[in-house]
Order: structure tokens, then C-alpha cells, then sequence
């Protein structure tokens, strides 16, 4: 009997049977003999050349309704008041399997004539820069879940969210901030909180920095207590000067060095990240232009234009939270709570489209507008909707995605996403692409295997080219 | 005689009246479930169970069926609607009563129902028919068709779609992305290469959209389960598979004997040099003493040592004094909270269960590992207590609850330390159920096994030879304790800590001490009301004379007894007219106060005669096991085969993989458990000994023998040191697996005893230092840095168990330690009793690497941050542990204090160089101070306590040399 050498035929098998990705993604694996292990934050290049430089993941926590913002559905508004033909997934009491019509209009903007909702007039004017997807989808129901999903491919927390990938991959251009910043809203955290910017098993190095957008910017930034001006200068010194004789007995310790490195960038941190936020050196047209003339405006504006003076300064990734909580979560009071959100966020997140494009920045830098899932087109609470991860619409814009497009479809009433879906690993796929990056490759071991941001053996995740301005590249 | 005529009757009548009013399932029960199940077990039913016609129903779920028909009692429909726990009661769908009799009355009545056409069926045979049909006759019949079709599938029919390949379906109801039939044309497999053009873009959009279109109807997600194996699920496992040396039991190989003997210490250093040899090195100088001392604290205790202690050290002059200091270190009961550490990571320990919300009686397990280390409980048996402690002994019956029986049953929260969401109505669904399993599986493997399984839980692994069934097995042998279809959810899993005779015993001498206690409380009311009203009187007196008397009434009336007027009136006034207990305490006339304090004496003694209980976490088994299947692709909706509880094929003999119950097995339990703890730490498992040596010297060196201690298979790393790893396994188990004795032998080696400086010729062969030519220069952990701060600031309490001291969040998002803790000192505990959360560690452990418990942990990473270096210059923790220690060293005089500074913080003396550097600091800084206008002396203490802050930021403390 001719025996079968045992791996091949067990590769064999795997192409065979539906995995076939999976087996490409490990036969890659089993070539490379030896992975990239960065520990530090220097600049460095991605796979192949990038569209894109930086991000600026805006996170519309809490699943904000499709079918009221993104995704005109005729049939609803016809349908309203009817029961759903075949029952929906719901996720909490108090729903009715009645469809609920938008209670707002839809019309066409732009050149590409892309349908948006009336409450987002100030996201209407710039319909030609961004890239909408309606056929998005995602696998759970439940807020925190679902946000691990779409920042980590993943619904459990304790995988590397997306932003630490990138930053583990491509390190910082800035050596006096970190790599990775997040801005959220003082008033608190979003569901999730810090698991949402947490780099897992990666190293910490590689996880969201918390930059407050009020008062002091980082955390431990400055001494508990008040110091004489010069008398932590004179503390570093002595430290460098005993951390010096230490190294010389301890020579080629690079570990040693990046120490005594790091402190030094602790202080020119204190005052860079003090000089980047501070936004008194806008002049007021941008300061009005992000709405920082306005209350309403202003919280999340103060957010918008942060994350353009820090990418700016040469940050690589930067995400900003909507609010605390779950702000997009309109179980009741659909139509009222919308309106007033929109009216607070709408501004500023244009506003940051606009602000980049005509710095030339747009082009380098990815804008991403995602919550973590949809809302149903059922009635819940007579005047709300639930959950749904069937669906949900999400935009994109610069850093090499396609203005102007709108992406996929849904089904008559925005329940399922239908034609050209998309699902969380495949986004995540396509934006680590912009930045140069082969997600099958980018790897890092971790449990006795090679981890993947997509967990591509898994997912078998693939760049979604359609979105791309150069779907060649 | 007339009376058996009257129930001959009544019996007559009964039947006659059922089959009037006989029930039928469309009618009766069909809209029940339309109402209130279809959301979970409609089409996409996870665990199979499709209530949406009778054919389905009656054909229950993967676990079986679910209607026994005439017997209610014994139907899980039933059972589960009865018992109130379906619909989850997080939906809020409550069925009438009226609708779980209905539900009874129709089982009882045999589940009758009409035969009615399946539309969704029909519909979807014509779409078939005329969308699908003809492409695939086209392009892939041709194999997957007539005769004998490739891979058992055949795509002529809707029928033999649906019936799928011998891997499980090709089509999932709905779900296009997830089908294979769409994946496999997408990803270009299929139709294969030479078969003519891949399918274009219409042909791959009409498949997509039928099947996301299609609804099946009944019966669907039944046809395919199996009980077969493929090939692919349940490969042989050969000759060659066992050959890989991590699968062959370890081997005593002889000590090398050549070498330069002068530097071998004990067989290590021998194994060591006759690799180091052949390359043209050798063991590095040993390091000083005073560096050797520090080491060994930091490695065994993770504390440095107290200047006396360091006397103690240089004092002896005997042959053997390191020997003894090893000794007294092993001894020590800060050893087990260092290693009980270590061991708590690849557990998975967190203090909370749950979402975060249940935390009463897990420590007990933390202090059973600490305990357990401690008193060098051998390791097979640390691991026999953890994984089937409540099959070790009979509690279920025992009378009294020895620490015999309560030890192995708190062992077992090593089980249970998993992440576990089923806590929540909301997220305990089979998904998240199995969700703990797999957490439990991968700890298991990656931790005990050195092996990662996870691969295998979607596809046999593709690197070792494990195969998806084996995964399955595995998983199964916890499937008894751990039941995803009789659930055990986080709340229930406590027992009290005393037998129930015990518990009975003390309920009853409570119950005897409420009388008396409930008489004097009732004298004690009846002592205070006129008071009371006294007070609410005066109070009353503020509001409106016209309102009084209706207000009074009115938050007088029981909360649910209010109409609507006093409704409001107690919501308006009802705070501001509040009687505290406080204020009818100060309206007492002093012959009343004292009665009222004797009553409430009387009362504390006796409560103080009460007897209570804890609770203790643990795991146990909660019926016989189920029926289990293997998931195909990992996929909860596609069972395969059935699988029964065995160990790895690969680790085991051929033919031996059964889990049988052991003979000593006790009480109510499957025995599954402790058949496998049996195997894993039998003489002949070729990993357990191994992993856990790998482990103790990862922890001394920094890196194990096999750098990936969670993966031995052929994707971890080869260890450069085979022969020395086996024989350190097989020593340890001869000599009855004892952890302080392989730490000793590690230790006493010239091989740790090297200094870790690097030189340029090792380096120049060697720079990993994969040979062991030095020691490893290793970063601190986070609690080896809080707690040395604090041994350094003399502040460190060493109290050891009991509940975890609890952290709180600060406004700005950083978690502080609370001040709700009860003892003062309590902050100033060791880290490893700070609450271990799986999402908010303390923050300034989480900065220094501390790891997110999401499973579990075998190597942490070591960072170096910029926010490290600004905890370091800027947290208030170590800005007082700096002052306190600065405090005391302030008795001394300034030369002195720099000496004892540089004891205290890195146990050696400063040389002439750092004295000079840090007078001149010291100097300087006392100056700047004074120009902030600071008052000399105070200046002075400043300049001090600054100096100790820096010593505590050195590489030198955060660094083990």
C-alpha cells in the first residue's frame, strides 16, 4: 500500500472542502519561516504600496438606522403599519412585527446622486467624497459583541482591535505621540469602554492611547502633585545618568536603551500632545466649519477636529467615539432622538471630510463612519426599532476608497442585506489594504499559531475591490 | 358498585369530550408558537429545533425529540414551557396558562395534526427548478450526479442539495455567505480548473440570491445528520504521526559526561555545556553574590530582599549558605503567592464571574492554588483537584465537610475560570453555552497539554495530528458539568461550604434564635412609634395646615395601597418627611434610650449566636452526559456525527481513547473527568511532566526550554534542549512530581547561577542565547513592580487570602484601588489579591503588561511604553510609595541615606560614581525646591523622596539581572 505523505494529503483535503482559502492562508504560513515581531514604533513599510497613510475610525456606537439615514426603502413607507411576511430576528422585549416607514425624506445629492436622509444635510454636500455601503452585515445582536465584531473581527473581547494591527504593522510617523490615539466623550466610555482601543495579545505598545478632550490630554501627562518646572527636568537627568552605567554593564540590551528612550518621549509628549490638542491656534472659519461656535455642535465637533491636527501631526490611527453609551440605540423615540443626534454629529463629521480635503490630507487619510449594526424595520415600543445585524449602512472616505459609489443593496424593507454584501472581515480586509497591507499576511503568533487581523482561516475575509478608487492596485 | 358504574361514566365522558374537542396542531398550537418561539425556532434554528409545522416539531432538535407523544411530563417541550424557562423570560413573551395547558393537552393527545402541503417547499422547488436547474445540470452534474457523485453530492435535485455533501450541508437556509455551495464557486475550486470558465458574475448572483432566498420549509436542518466519520473529520492516526518526539513519552537519557566538569554543578550544567561546548562556548562567570541574592527573591518570592535579610545572606559564611537561602525562600509563604501567580494566569483566574457581576466565593480558589504551592502539593495531584476534585470525593452524602472534601471541590474553579456571558438571560443561547466549552478546551490544551486544539474545532488540525473528532472527544469529557442543554448557568454554580446535614443543623438554630430576636424587635418598634411620630409631626408642620393630615395618611399607607392623590402626595413630600432612624434616636428621653440600647444589644448578642455559611464555587456534575455532536466547520447548525468523551489519539495508545469511569470515582458522577486527569497525569503521557518543567524554567530563565509553552506540536518552537527537557520531565515524576524540588535543582545549577551580561563571542554564535551561555536579563511582571515598590516603601502588608480588595474607576476612566475596603492597609496588599477582572485591571498593572483575562494566559508579552515612563515619573502610587520610603530614610545622615536607598531599592551598595550623582541631585534639587519657596527642611525631605523615585525607575529595579 502506497502511503500518502500525511500533510499534502491533508492539504489536499482542506482545498477540497470548502476551505480552500484557509489552506492558501496556511501554506503562506508554512513558508514563512520567520514573522515580524515588531516591539518598537518606528516608521516602516506595508506589503505592497498604500493609498492611505492614516485613519480616523468614527465610532457611531449603538447601531444607528439604516433605513432612516442611509438606505431609502419605498416599500416600507408603502408597507408601514402591515406585519413583516416572514417575522424578523429581534433581540429585545417589546417588539411588533409591524413595519415601521422612515418618518424622513430621502433625495439626491451630488453628481453621483447618492440618496441620503434629510437630517444629514451637512453629509449631503459632500455625498461625491464619500463611499456608502448598504449591504453590510455582522453576527451578533448584542452591543458589546457586536462592537468586538467590527473592531476585531471577532464577537469575544480580547482580540487586537484593528487600529493596533495597524499600528503593530506599520508603526508611527510621530516619535513625540502615540501611534494610536483615542478621543472619546468625556462624559464617559461606549459600551465595551477600553476592550474597544485594547491591543490583546499584541504588544501593549500597540494599544489606544486615551487622549482627553478636555483637560490634560493623557493620563499621568503631568505629576499628581505640582513640581518645580526644573525639577523634573533634573529628575530625568539623574535617572538617564544611573540608567547609563546600568547599560554599560548590561551592553547590547536594546530593551535597556528603548527605556531610557521612552522617557524622553514621555516629556517631549508632554508637550506635544498639550500643543496638538489645543485648538486655539485654529482660526475661527475652521473652528465655525467643525461647528465650535455652536453647543450642540461643539462636544463632538472639539473630537472631529483633534483628529485632524493629530493625524496631522503624524498619528496613524485615530478613533474617535460618538458618545458615551450607546447613543445611536433608538429602541423608542426614533424620530425625535435621530433628529437630535444628527443635529449634534451631522457638522463635524462633513466637516472633517471637508477640513482634510482641502489640506490635501483626504487623499492619505481613511475617514471611516461605522456603528457596530442596524436597526430592524419593525416596530418596537411603538415608536422605535431594534437591533439588527442582518443589515446596516456604513461610509468611507479618502485614503484610495471610491467617492461617490454607493455599495450593495438590501432587501425591500432594509431587513437583510442583499446584493453585493459585505461582511465585517471583508471591510476590514479592504481598509488594511489601503494602508499596504495584505491582512492574510500581516501575522502574529499568538496561542501556538499565526493570528491573523480578519482570522482569515476562519472568515476566509477577501479585499472587497468594488470600493476601491484603483481596484487594480 | 355504583360508584366504579360512576367512574366507568365519567371515564365514558372524559373521551367522549376530547375527542369533541380533539386539538390540532395548525389550529391550536401553531399560532402559540407563530406568537412567541418563531424568533429562535423558526428556520434558522440553531440547535435544529423548527417549530413551524408538526413534521419539524415532532421531529425535535439536534439533542432529539422534543414530544414524546401522550406524555407531557416527559416531553422537553413541555418541560420547558411548564417550567417557564422557553420562552427565555428576557423576551418578555410570556405564555397564558391557558397556552401551556393547550400545549399539554395536545401532546397528552397524541401531538395530532393534519398533513398539509409544504408551500415554502413547493415555492422553493420551482424557484429551484427554474433558476438553478438548468446551470447546474450544465456545469457541475457531470460530477455531481449520476452514478456515484463526487463527495456523496449531488446537485440534480432540490432534494439532493438539501441532502448535501458527506462533509454536511452545501447549503445553509438564508445564509448565502455561509454556504459552501456559493463559497466554493466564489473562491474559484469549483468548478475546478479544466473544466471550462468559472462561472460569471449573473450565474454566481442567482446563486447567491436563491439561496439567500430559500425557505425549506420543514425538516431541513434534519436530513444531514450523520453518524458516519469522513476521512477528513477522523483520520488515522499513523506511526509516523506519534513519532514526533512531544508525542513520544519522555526518555531519562544518560547525563552527558564529557565537558569540563569543573563547571558542572548538577546534570543541567552537563546537558548545557555539551551544547554550548561543541560551538566553541561555556558557561558565563557566576554572578556576585549580592546579584544572586536578588534574583532569588525576585524569582521565587517576587519581593527583593530586606537589608537584613541580606545581613542574614552575607553573614553566613558555611559552605551551602546559597543552598539554605534557596531553602528559607522555598519555605517562605510569599512563594506560593508569587508561583500560585503564575499558575492563576494559565488558569484564567478572575475574581468575577459572569459579565463581570458575580464574585462571591470564587477567591477560595485563588487561595487553594497559593495554598497549594505552598505546601508543594505534587503536581499530579494540583491537577487530578482541578479537574475533577468533586469526583474525587463523595460530598454529595458526606455528613461533615473535612478540608478533604472542600479543598478538591474548591479546585475545580479552574474550570470554571472561563469567559462565560451566560449569566444573562439575553446571552445564555447555545452559542455563547458552547462558547465556554471551547474557552474550556483551549485552556486545557494550550495550559496542561502544551498543545493548541483550537484549529481543530472547525477542520482536523492541519499541522498535528489532530483530528476535528478528537476536538469533539475532548470537549465532550466536560460535557457532564459543563451541559449546553442543561445549563448550569454563573449563579448557580456555588455550594455551600458545609455538607447539607450541617446546613440543615444551622438553619434550625437560627430559626430557633429569629423568635426571640423578632419579640425584641417588636418591643423595640412599639418603644420608638410615638417617637416616630413625634418627628414626623414636627416635620409636617412645614407644609401647608390644609394638606397635613391627608400628607401624613398618605406616606403612611404602604407604597402598593396608594391611590392616586396620595401617590402624589408621598412622591412630593415623601423625602423631605423621612424620619431617620438617627433623629428618633436624639427625640429618646433618656429612660427610653437606655432601653432602646439595651433592646438593641440584646439583639446583637443573639444575632451574634447565629451561625452562617459561605459559598464556595465549583463544578460538579449535573447529570449523566449528553449526547454530543461533532460541529462541522465549528458551526452550531451543522452537527456531524455523534461523538463520545476520549482523550487525543496522538497522546494515547492506540486503541486506548475511551474515558472509562474509574473504579474510585465517587458518588453521582460520570467519572469522565477524573478518567482524564487520570490520563493526563499518568506516567506515560508524553506532555503534562514536560509542559509543566517547560514552565518553571520559563519563569527562571525567561523563556522555556520550548519558547512556546502553549504550543509543543511541530508549529512551536524546537527546543535547542531536548534531551535536558526529558530528563527534568522523567525526574520530576520519579521523584513524586515536586515543584520546590525541580526549583532547587534549577536554581543550585551553575546554569542559572551565570551572570547575564552579554559578550561579543556569545553573541557572535549565539544571540538569542537559545544555548544558555547566560542568564536572561527579564523585565519585572506589573505585580513584582507594585509589590517591590511597596516592600521598598515599607509599606507592603503581607496579609495573605480572603475576598480580593476591590478596585473602582476614576472619573478619567483609570481604576484605582477602592476606599471601600475595609481594612486600611488593605491597599497595600500584594497584587495578587487586587481584584482580577477580565475587562479593568488596576491601572497601573494593565500599564506594566498585566494580562486581559479573556482566556487564558501562558507567556505575557513585556512591553516598553512611553505611558510606562509617565507612570513612572507621574502616578501617585509611586510618588508615595517614594515618600514613604524616603520617610524611612530620613533618620539617617545624607551619605548614609544614599547607602541604605540603593539596599533598600536594588539591595546593593552604590558606587562612588552613583554617591557622587546623587548628592549632586540631592544638592541641586534641595535648592530648587527652596527657590519655589519651599522651607529648607521640607526642601531637603522633597529632594529625598524625589531621588527615591528615581532609584525605583532604574532599569536596575525594573529588570531581574
Amino acid at each position: 500500500m502506497i502511503r500518502v505523505d500525511r500533510t499534502v494529503s491533508r492539504r489536499e483535503l482542506l482545498a477540497m472542502s470548502g476551505l480552500g482559502f484557509g489552506a492558501i492562508a496556511a501554506a503562506t504560513l508554512l513558508q514563512a519561516e520567520t514573522t515580524p515581531n515588531h516591539t518598537d514604533l518606528q516608521p516602516r513599510p506595508g506589503h505592497f504600496a498604500a493609498s492611505a497613510k492614516a485613519v480616523i475610525q468614527m465610532v457611531q456606537n449603538g447601531g444607528p438606522s439604516q433605513m432612516d439615514l442611509f438606505d431609502p426603502k419605498p416599500e416600507l413607507t408603502k408597507r408601514g403599519g402591515q406585519p413583516h411576511p416572514d417575522g424578523v430576528e429581534i433581540h429585545q422585549p417589546d417588539n411588533q412585527n409591524i413595519l415601521l416607514p422612515s418618518s424622513f425624506e430621502f433625495s439626491k445629492h451630488g453628481q453621483s446622486g447618492m440618496e441620503l436622509s434629510e437630517i444629514l444635510p451637512h453629509l449631503s454636500t459632500i455625498a461625491d467624497d464619500i463611499c456608502l455601503i448598504r449591504s453590510m452585515h455582522t453576527e451578533h445582536n448584542n452591543h458589546p459583541e457586536a462592537l468586538h465584531m467590527l473592531l476585531t473581527c471577532k464577537i469575544f473581547p480580547g482580540r487586537p482591535v484593528v487600529g493596533s494591527w495597524i499600528t503593530y504593522a506599520l508603526g508611527s510617523v510621530s516619535q513625540n505621540l502615540p501611534a494610536y490615539v483615542v478621543l472619546r466623550d468625556p462624559a464617559g466610555y461606549s459600551v465595551g469602554a477600553r476592550l474597544l482601543w485594547s491591543s490583546g495579545w499584541l504588544p501593549a505598545l500597540y494599544q489606544g492611547v486615551e487622549f482627553s478632550s478636555s483637560g490634560t490630554p493623557v493620563h499621568h501627562l503631568k505629576p499628581s502633585r505640582p513640581l518645580p518646572p526644573t525639577a523634573q527636568r533634573r529628575n530625568l537627568d539623574l535617572l538617564n545618568g544611573l540608567n547609563k552605567i546600568h547599560s554599560q554593564n548590561h551592553p547590547g540590551e536594546t530593551e535597556l536603551d528603548a527605556r531610557i528612550q521612552n522617557f524622553e518621549l514621555a516629556a517631549r509628549m508632554q508637550l506635544a500632545a498639550m500643543d496638538a490638542l489645543d485648538l486655539s491656534k485654529e482660526p475661527e472659519s475652521v473652528r465655525k466649519l467643525y461647528g465650535l461656535d455652536n453647543p450642540i455642535t461643539a462636544p463632538y465637533g472639539t473630537r472631529c477636529l483633534m483628529a485632524r491636527r493629530l493625524v496631522e501631526a503624524g498619528v496613524r490611527f485615530v478613533q474617535i467615539f460618538v458618545g458615551k453609551g450607546q447613543p445611536w440605540d433608538h429602541h423608542a423615540n426614533l424620530k425625535h432622538d435621530l433628529q437630535q443626534l444628527c443635529a449634534k454629529t451631522d457638522q463635524p463629521s462633513a466637516a472633517l471630510v471637508k477640513d482634510l480635503k482641502s489640506r490635501g490630507l483626504l487623499d492619505s487619510t481613511v475617514v471611516m463612519w461605522a456603528g457596530e449594526f442596524g436597526r430592524l424595520p419593525t416596530t418596537q415600543n411603538a415608536d422605535g426599532r431594534d437591533h439588527n445585524r442582518n443589515a446596516f449602512s456604513l461610509w468611507l472616505a479618502g485614503g484610495g476608497f471610491k467617492p461617490g459609489l454607493v455599495h450593495g443593496a438590501t432587501d425591500h424593507f432594509g431587513y437583510k442585506a442583499t446584493i453585493d454584501r459585505v461582511s465585517v472581515p471583508n471591510l476590514q480586509a479592504t481598509l488594511l489594504h489601503t494602508l499596504g497591507l495584505d491582512h492574510s499576511r500581516l501575522t502574529y503568533p499568538h496561542g501556538g499559531r499565526l493570528e491573523t487581523p480578519t482570522e482569515v482561516s476562519i472568515t476566509g475575509a477577501s479585499v472587497v475591490r468594488e470600493l476601491l478608487k484603483n481596484p487594480s492596485i | 358498585m355504583q360508584r366504579l358504574n360512576f367512574l366507568i361514566l365519567l371515564a365514558g365522558w372524559a373521551t367522549l369530550s376530547a375527542a369533541e374537542s380533539s386539538l390540532s396542531f395548525e389550529r391550536d398550537i401553531l399560532p402559540i408558537f407563530t406568537a412567541n418561539c418563531f424568533n429562535c425556532h423558526g428556520g434558522g434554528s440553531l440547535i435544529g429545533l423548527d417549530l413551524r409545522t408538526a413534521q419539524s416539531t415532532l421531529q425535535g432538535s439536534h439533542q432529539g425529540s422534543v414530544v414524546v407523544k401522550g406524555s407531557p411530563e416527559q416531553s422537553r417541550l413541555y418541560q420547558k414551557v411548564s417550567s417557564r424557562t422557553m420562552p427565555p423570560p428576557a423576551f418578555k413573551l410570556k405564555l397564558t396558562d391557558t397556552e401551556i395547558e393547550t400545549i399539554k393537552r395536545w401532546i397528552a393527545e397524541g401531538a395530532p395534526h393534519t398533513e398539509i402541503k409544504n408551500e415554502n417547499l413547493q415555492a422553493a422547488t420551482e424557484q429551484f427548478d427554474k433558476l438553478l436547474k438548468p446551470l447546474l445540470n450544465e456545469r457541475c452534474a457531470g460530477c455531481h450526479g449520476t452514478g456515484k457523485p463526487m463527495a456523496g453530492l449531488d446537485l440534480r435535485t432540490l432534494s439532493s442539495v438539501r441532502a448535501g455533501s458527506k462533509n454536511g450541508p452545501v447549503v445553509v437556509e438564508g445564509e448565502a455567505d455561509k454556504s459552501p455551495l456559493l463559497r466554493r464557486t466564489l473562491n474559484g475550486s469549483m468548478p475546478p480548473k479544466g473544466s471550462g470558465k468559472p462561472l460569471d458574475q449573473a450565474q454566481i448572483e442567482t446563486l447567491r440570491q436563491w439561496i439567500d432566498s430559500a425557505r425549506f420549509g420543514s425538516g431541513a436542518t434534519h436530513t444531514n445528520l450523520r453518524e458516519q466519520f469522513s476521512e477528513a473529520e477522523a483520520p488515522e492516526i499513523t506511526a509516523k504521526d506519534r513519532a514526533f518526539w512531544a508525542f513520544q513519552p519522555p526518555v531519562k537519557r544518560a547525563v552527558p559526561m564529557r565537558g569540563n566538569k569543573e563547571l558542572v554543578r548538577n546534570p543541567i550544567d552537563a546537558f548545557v555545556l555539551a551544547k554550548l561546548e561543541p560551538k566553541g562556548l561555556s558557561l558565563s562567570p557566576a554572578a556576585s553574590d549580592a546579584e544572586l541574592l536578588r534574583r532569588a527573591y525576585l524569582d521565587l518570592i517576587g519581593l527583593p530582599p530586606t537589608p537584613d535579610e541580606i545581613k542574614l545572606f552575607t553573614s553566613d559564611t558555611q559552605p551551602r549558605a546559597y543552598e539554605r537561602m534557596i531553602d528559607r525562600l522555598l519555605e517562605s509563604k510569599q512563594y506560593g503567592i508569587r508561583w500560585g501567580r503564575h499558575w492563576l494566569d494559565s488558569a484564567g483566574y478572575t475574581d468575577t464571574t459572569g459579565q463581570e457581576t458575580i464574585f462571591e466565593g470564587i477567591w477560595r480558589y485563588r487561595d487553594y492554588v497559593v495554598e497549594s504551592f505552598n505546601e508543594d502539593k505534587p503536581y499530579d495531584r494540583f491537577l487530578v483537584e482541578q479537574i475533577a476534585g468533586d469526583e474525587l470525593v463523595d460530598w454529595r452524602s458526606a455528613t461533615k465537610y473535612s478540608p478533604e472534601i472542600l479543598k478538591p471541590l474548591i479546585a475545580t474553579g479552574y474550570l470554571r475560570s472561563t469567559f462565560d456571558r451566560t449569566d444573562a438571560d439575553i446571552t445564555n443561547l447555545p452559542q455563547e453555552r458552547y462558547d465556554v466549552l471551547i474557552d474550556l478546551v483551549d485552556k486545557v490544551s494550550n495550559g496542561l497539554l502544551g498543545l493548541s486544539v483550537g484549529c481543530a474545532r472547525c477542520h482536523t488540525h492541519k499541522f498535528d495530528p489532530i483530528p476535528q473528532r478528537d476536538y469533539y472527544r475532548m470537549m465532550a469529557v466536560f460535557s457532564s458539568a459543563y451541559n449546553p442543554w442543561n445549563w448550569t448557568t454563573p449563579q448557580e454554580r456555588f455550594l455551600p461550604s458545609v455538607s447539607k446535614a450541617d446546613r440543615e443543623e444551622i438553619d434550625r438554630h437560627n430559626a430557633e434564635l429569629e423568635r426571640p430576636i423578632a419579640d425584641l424587635k417588636k418591643q423595640l418598634a412599639r418603644l420608638r412609634a410615638p417617637y416616630e411620630e413625634r418627628v414626623l409631626d414636627a416635620k409636617l408642620m412645614l407644609l401647608p395646615e390644609a394638606i397635613r393630615v391627608d400628607t401624613k395618611l398618605a406616606v403612611q399607607t404602604p407604597k402598593d395601597k396608594r391611590d392616586t392623590v396620595q401617590q402624589f402626595l408621598a412622591k412630593k413630600f415623601g423625602a423631605s418627611l423621612e424620619v431617620k432612624p438617627a433623629e428618633i434616636d436624639s427625640a429618646l428621653n433618656p429612660e427610653d434610650k437606655k432601653v432602646n440600647t439595651r433592646l438593641n444589644q440584646e439583639i446583637t448578642t443573639l444575632n451574634g449566636y447565629k451561625r452562617s455559611y459561605d459559598k464556595i464555587q465549583a463544578l460538579w456534575d449535573t447529570g449523566p452526559p449528553p449526547s454530543m455532536r461533532l460541529l462541522q466547520r465549528g458551526v452550531l447548525a451543522s452537527p456531524g456525527p455523534k461523538v463520545t468523551p476520549g482523550f487525543l489519539a496522538v497522546l494515547s495508545p492506540p486503541g486506548k481513547t475511551d474515558t472509562v469511569r474509574p473504579q474510585d470515582a465517587q458518588g453521582e458522577t460520570s467519572g469522565q473527568r477524573l478518567a482524564f486527569a487520570r490520563w493526563l497525569t499518568s506516567r506515560e503521557h508524553p506532555l503534562t511532566a514536560r509542559v509543566m518543567v517547560n514552565r518553571v524554567w520559563q519563569h527562571h530563565f525567561g523563556k522555556g526550554i520550548v519558547q512556546t509553552p502553549d504550543n509543543f506540536g511541530r508549529m512551536g518552537a524546537p527546543p535547542p534542549h531536548p534531551e535536558l527537557l526529558d530528563w527534568l520531565a522523567v525526574d520530576f515524576m520519579e521523584n513524586g512530581w515536586s515543584l520546590k524540588r525541580l526549583h532547587r535543582q534549577i536554581m543550585v545549577s551553575a546554569t542559572y547561577r551565570q551572570r547575564s551580561r552579554q559578550t561579543p563571542e556569545g553573541n557572535a554564535v549565539d544571540p538569542d542565547n537559545a544555548l544558555l551561555w547566560r542568564m536572561n536579563l527579564l523585565r519585572l511582571e506589573s505585580e513584582t513592580i507594585r509589590d517591590s515598590m511597596l516592600a521598598v516603601s515599607g509599606k507592603l502588608d503581607l496579609t495573605m487570602g480572603g475576598p480580593a480588595i476591590l478596585l473602582k474607576p476614576r472619573p478619567d476612566g483609570l481604576q484605582e484601588i477602592s476606599d471601600e475596603n475595609t481594612a486600611p492597609a488593605s491597599r497595600f496588599r500584594r497584587s495578587l489579591y487586587i481584584e482580577a477582572r477580565r475587562g479593568y485591571p488596576l491601572t497601573f498593572l494593565e500599564v506594566f503588561d498585566s494580562p486581559l483575562m479573556q482566556g487564558s494566559c501562558n507567556r505575557r508579552s513585556n512591553s516598553a511604553t512611553p505611558l510606562q515612563s509617565l507612570t513612572l515619573l507621574n502616578d501617585d502610587f509611586i510618588v508615595n510609595a517614594a515618600e514613604a520610603m524616603a520617610e524611612r530614610l530620613a533618620p539617617a545622615k545624607t551619605p548614609a541615606q544614599i547607602e541604605l536607598a540603593y539596599e533598600l531599592a536594588l539591595s546593593r551598595k552604590p558606587t562612588a560614581e552613583e554617591v557622587n550623582a546623587c548628592n549632586r541631585h540631592m544638592r541641586e534639587q534641595t535648592q530648587v525646591f527652596i527657590d519655589a519657596n519651599v522651607s529648607p527642611e521640607q526642601a531637603a525631605s522633597k529632594a529625598l523622596a524625589s531621588l527615591c523615585q528615581i532609584l525605583l525607575s532604574t532599569n536596575e529595579f525594573l529588570y531581574r539581572n
